[in-house]
Parts: structure tokens; C-alpha cells; sequence
């Protein structure tokens, strides 16, 4: 849940991105095209007359294979050249292309840094506000805690005015009591959990609570909600002054 | 976001943040705890009685509350709330009739904050019984309210002197109720009586007197007054302790010339020396194992208490505290000794810890005599100068309660404390 979100828009983004870079390449393309096209190579054809039937048909048809030799040695050099030059053409649209593609991976690769870049600060700036907003529940939490310790202590030591030790009790046996406390103090119920084994002891634990009532509680009803229901555990080990 | 962490945060942790509460009760206060005493009766004053028990036992503070006489007694109409709000723990209601000469007396111990019925009681008792029913009752709220087995129902015995110039000292022994009302002569005599002692059963006393001018132990029957000579030697026949088992009897001679503990079947009446050398023992008092004497003796000097071993006739010194300690016996439970120390010319009444060697001075004014512990091990009571007379006290074993006991003008020595008798 929480990464979806998080990264939904650089994900967008950087699909977009790969979207327009491919469509830069592909218009490079076409212009390159139509370059190679208007710049065709012109080849210049002779035409010859006839003058002397045989001569001229021998020296025609010398001429002719000369011609024709001349002719075809011209068109292989024409067509050498012109594939020289088209092979360098090939050469410098290959060369271009590669050109053109280590630009475009450079700059993708520029994008994908800076996308990386922005996304880690994305994400660290998120981890902080996470950690804030966590080390502010710890602080709430904490205060929280304060305030219930504080009146746990409260709660003991008003307890502990009230409670009257039997003497010559044995100080290893302990009992608990459930304590059921209403808003504001005041004792609802008080259940023995665990008996001790000693009624007298029990008796004084539970006589010592309900004097007590109404307990120190805290005001602020969300934290009261922790002291609705007490377990206590009472452990006779010594006499307060 | 803060609100989708924080629900997070609550699956993670649901203990956190809703399970009960959990706190820790382990100091309290030393006091006594308060009970209510609802008038008994206009015909009677067993609900004083019970009042005062409870009160000067040190365990407890009595409320006196006169109720309404038609409802005090019937549980329906008991007030919890009305009791809860004055902080008062307990509550004994009770009712009186009379029958002929009879009393029929109900009482119910409540528990105010339990809204319970602890005790739940009836008798039918001739009107003469009636202070020994009410210290009874109170044995049983003690009972009930502390765990412990009270001690209003049992006796004290201790020498009564009577001085008048114009007429012979008269020395009596008496024995009263521990709160030293009911106050019976058990011997009167013109010559000095000393030492009384319980037998272990409580059925019998045993004593030093002077009556034939020199000194006798005797035995004697508290029911039927019967008594016996148990030792008539020559010097000193002195200060008798009953075995546990109740078959010897551990006494002072003077066979030789030095004071010297014996123990005495009672089977035969032959005493065994168990002290040997050239000074003076006495006062010995039996462990509650039976299997040693404490006794006082100035062999170190001046004296102080002393440990034998029975089976083996080894000594060894207990007390190490002040210039003078004497009168030791034993707490019920064998781990202490209650002792008469004197320090710097004063003479209190203190309990030393026999596994410590802690020793608790438990009175003041330095002069004082004779303690001797209650059964239960929770009062001592000790022979005190007051208004310049000997007087009968008594204070808790932790000190915190002392009581001055009514008795008859004179001078009261050696209190002696009853084992219980029931």
C-alpha cells in the first residue's frame, strides 16, 4: 500500500519518458531517409552516329567495343565510385546512427540518474517524515506512559495508606485482585483473582482497595481507558512510616 | 498517514495499549485495624468488655457505636456503606435476652468491606459466666481477625503483698483473667510466698512458701485447692519451672553450698543436680523442645543467662547485652527469650532474638520485675512501680502497647501467665 504510492508517480514519469526518447529516434530516421533519396548519383549516357559501313562498321564496331569497353569501364568505375561513395554514405548514416544512439543513451542514461537521484531523494525525504512522524508517536506515546506511571504510583500509594498489614504475616505469600474502576475514581468492583491462601490477608487487600475509593485516576479519558480494570498483586514486605 | 502508522502500531502491539493494568502492592501500614462494637445490650456490659479486650490487645481500635436497640442485631439492617465510610473494617453486632437467670447472647463478626458474615454465634450461659463468654468472644474475633489464637480467656497468677503497720504483712496468691479482673485468692499466708508457676495443662500452681517458716515448693489444684509439698530441703527450695511434658519439675536447691538447678521427677520427687561448680544458679526455664534449661548464673561475674543442654550437660552463655540480665524464659515459639536486663541501674523488660542476638528493651523508668509471656507469645506481663506500689502490666512483644491491669491495693510481684486453658 504504502509503495504504491509512493512510487506511482516516478514510475509514470520515467514510462513517458521512455515513451518520448523512443519517439525522438524513430523522426531521426525518416529525415536521414529522405537525405539519401534527393542526393542520387547522375550518370551521363553518349549517343554515337555511323560513317563508313564496313570500316566504319569495324572502326563502329571498335569504337563500340572500345565505346562499349570504355563504356562499361566507365560504368564500373561509375558504379565503383558509386558504391564507394554509398558504402561511405552507409559508413556515415551507420556512424551517424550510432552517433545519434549513444546520445540518446547518454541522455537516457542522464535521465535514469536524475530519475534515480530525485526518486532516492523522494524516498528519503518520505524515511524522514516516517521517522518524524514516528519519533512524534514515540514522544506521544511516551508522555502517555509518564502519565500512566505517574498514576500508577498514585494509585499504589494511596492504597498503601489504607492498607493495614496483618502482623506476623509471611512475607512469601501474595494474592491479586482484580479491580473494576469507574471515570473519575471510583471503585466498581473488587475481585479476588488468586487468593493467597490466607484469608486474612486477602480480607485486608481487598478492604485496603475499596477504602481507597475513589482511586487517583486520570482526567483525560484516553488514558483513564488503561486504568478501567486493575490487576493488583499484593505482597506484604514491609511498613511504610 | 499518522493514522494508518499509528493503527499499524496498534495491531503490532495490541497489548500495549489495552491490557489491564498491572501494579504492585507491597508496603502497608502498621496499624490496628478499626472494628465497630454495636451495644450489646442495656442489661449488661459483655460489649465493654469485648471493647476493652480488643483495644488493649494493641491489634485493633474499637469503635463504640449505640445503635438502635431493635435493629443493632439483625444483619439485614447492618449499614455497610454507612460503616465503609467511616473506614471501618469490622463490625460485631450482637443481642442480649434474658432467660430466668440466664443470658442468651448472639453475636456476628461482619466484614464491612466484604459485606460478609465472619462469625455467626450463639450462647446460652448462666449471668455469672458472662465475662468469661465475653473474653471468649473476644478470642475469636481475635482469632478470626488476625489469625492468631487470642489470650483474653487466660489467666495471670502473681503475689499480692498487703503491708499494715498495725497488722502482719499478709502475702497472697491470686489469679485472675488476663486483664486482671476476676481476681481469685488462691493462698493467703503471713509469710512470704514466691515463684508461682503454670503447670503446662494450667490445671496447677507451683510456688515457694514461707509458711512453715522456711522455704517449701508446693503444687496446688486451682479447682479443688488441693495441694502438695514437693521439696522441703534444707536452704533454699526455689523457683520451680514445669517440664513441657508436665512430668518435672526444674528447681533450686542448695544441696551443696551454692544455689544449683536440679530437675525432679514428679513421679518420684527425686531431684538431679544438672548445674555443677562453685556458684550460684537459678531461675531455670524450660525450651519448648524440652531438651534445654535457661537459667541465671553469676559465673562470668555478674549474672547473666545461661543455656543447658540436658542430654549433655554443656553451658553456653545467651546474653551479652547490659551489666545484669536475669528472669529469662522462653517465647512460645522457642526463637527468643524474654529477659530482665539492667543497664546503667535500669531495670527493663526486653526479648532477645536467639538467631540475631538482637535484644529489644520493651519497657522504660528502669524499674521492673518478673516478666512473663503470654501463651501466644503477643504480650508479656511484668511487675512495675507506679504511684509507689508494685503494679501488674503488661506490654506487646514489639513494645508499641503497654497497659497497667487493675488490682487490689498492695504490692504485686512475680505475675505468672497461663498456658491456654482451653
Amino acid at each position: 500500500m504504502l509503495k504504491n504510492s509512493t512510487y506511482k508517480w516516478p514510475f509514470v514519469f520515467a514510462l513517458l519518458l521512455h515513451g518520448i526518447l523512443f519517439s525522438f529516434l524513430f523522426i531521426e530516421f525518416i529525415t536521414y531517409h529522405n537525405y539519401t533519396e534527393t542526393n542520387k548519383p547522375q550518370v551521363n549516357i553518349i549517343k554515337a552516329t555511323a560513317v563508313d559501313q564496313a570500316q566504319v562498321e569495324k572502326q563502329i564496331a571498335d569504337i563500340k567495343a572500345k565505346r562499349e569497353r570504355k563504356h562499361q569501364e566507365e560504368l564500373a568505375r561509375i558504379h565503383r565510385l558509386q558504391e564507394a561513395k554509398l558504402a561511405k554514405i552507409r559508413r556515415e548514416k551507420a556512424l551517424q546512427k550510432q552517433k545519434a544512439l549513444a546520445k540518446v543513451k547518454k541522455q537516457q542514461k542522464l535521465k535514469t540518474q536524475i530519475e534515480t537521484k530525485r526518486r532516492e531523494e523522494i524516498q528519503k525525504a518520505m524515511q524522514q517524515q516516517i521517522a518524524e512522524e514516528k519519533q512524534q508517536m514515540a514522544e506521544h506515546d511516551r508522555q502517555i506512559q509518564a502519565e500512566i506511571d505517574k498514576y500508577k504510583a498514585l494509585i499504589i500509594q494511596t492504597i498503601s495508606q489504607h492498607w493495614i498489614i496483618p502482623s506476623d504475616i509471611a512475607k512469601n505469600i501474595s494474592c491479586q485482585l482484580i479491580v473494576n474502576v469507574a471515570p473519575g475514581g471510583e471503585i466498581l468492583s473488587v475481585d479476588l483473582a488468586r487468593s493467597s491462601g490466607n484469608s486474612i490477608l486477602d480480607r485486608s487487600a481487598r478492604s485496603a482497595v475499596l477504602k481507597s475509593s475513589p482511586l487517583p485516576v486520570p482526567r483525560n479519558a484516553e488514558i483513564f481507558d488503561n486504568f478501567r480494570q486493575l490487576m493488583l498483586t499484593v505482597r506484604p514486605e514491609g511498613i511504610e512510616g | 498517514m499518522t493514522k494508518l502508522l499509528k493503527f499499524i502500531f496498534i495491531l503490532l502491539f495490541p497489548v500495549n495499549i489495552y491490557a489491564m493494568l498491572n501494579l504492585e502492592l507491597t508496603q502497608g501500614v502498621d496499624k490496628a485495624i478499626p472494628i465497630g462494637l454495636v451495644s450489646f445490650s442495656e442489661h449488661n456490659d459483655i460489649a465493654d468488655i469485648i471493647s476493652s479486650d480488643l483495644q488493649n490487645s494493641g491489634h485493633f481500635r474499637v469503635v463504640n457505636i449505640d445503635a438502635p436497640q431493635q435493629s443493632s442485631y439483625r444483619v439485614q439492617a447492618v449499614n455497610y456503606a454507612y460503616w465503609a465510610q467511616q473506614k471501618i473494617d469490622n463490625v460485631v453486632i450482637g443481642n442480649t435476652k434474658i432467660i430466668g437467670n440466664k443470658y442468651k447472647i448472639t453475636f456476628k463478626l461482619l466484614d464491612v468491606y466484604g459485606r460478609s458474615v465472619l462469625l455467626n454465634k450463639e450462647y446460652t450461659i448462666p449471668k455469672k459466666q458472662l465475662r468469661a463468654l465475653a473474653h471468649h468472644m473476644s478470642d475469636s474475633i481475635y482469632q478470626q481477625l488476625t489469625g492468631k489464637r487470642g489470650v483474653f480467656s487466660t489467666k495471670i497468677a502473681y503475689v499480692l503483698v498487703q503491708r499494715d503497720p498495725n497488722k502482719p504483712t499478709k502475702y497472697s496468691l491470686i489469679v485472675s483473667d488476663a486483664d486482671g479482673y476476676n481476681s481469685q485468692n488462691l493462698l493467703v499466708s503471713s509469710e512470704p510466698i514466691m515463684s508461682p508457676t503454670w503447670s503446662p495443662d494450667g490445671k496447677n500452681i507451683a510456688y515457694v512458701s514461707f509458711e512453715n517458716k522456711r522455704a517449701a515448693i508446693y503444687s496446688q489444684n486451682i479447682a479443688s485447692g488441693e495441694r502438695k509439698i514437693i521439696t522441703k530441703y534444707p536452704g533454699i527450695n526455689g523457683a520451680p519451672s514445669w517440664s513441657p511434658d508436665g512430668k518435672k519439675l526444674a528447681v533450686v536447691l542448695t544441696k551443696t553450698s551454692y544455689p544449683k538447678i536440679y530437675i525432679l521427677d514428679l513421679a518420684t520427687n527425686k531431684p538431679q543436680q544438672v548445674t555443677f561448680g562453685m556458684f550460684s544458679d537459678t531461675e531455670p526455664n524450660w525450651s519448648p523442645d524440652g531438651q534445654s534449661l535457661i537459667f541465671t548464673s553469676d559465673r562470668g561475674g555478674a549474672p547473666q543467662i545461661y543455656q543447658l543442654d540436658i542430654q549433655t550437660g554443656e553451658v553456653q552463655r545467651l546474653t551479652y547485652q547490659g551489666d545484669y540480665n536475669a528472669t529469662a524464659s522462653f517465647t512460645p515459639n522457642g526463637k527468643g527469650i524474654v529477659i530482665l536486663n539492667r543497664n546503667n541501674g535500669m531495670f527493663n523488660i526486653a526479648l532477645q532474638d536467639l538467631t540475631t542476638g538482637e535484644v529489644n528493651i520493651l519497657t522504660e523508668f528502669g524499674m521492673n520485675e518478673s516478666p512473663s509471656i503470654a501463651p501466644n507469645g503477643s504480650m508479656i506481663s511484668y511487675a512495675t512501680h507506679y504511684g509507689g506500689r508494685g503494679v501488674l502490666s503488661e506490654v506487646s512483644s514489639d513494645g508499641k502497647v503497654k497497659l497497667r491491669l487493675p488490682s487490689q491495693e498492695g504490692d504485686v510481684q512475680e505475675p505468672a501467665w497461663s498456658p491456654f486453658l482451653d
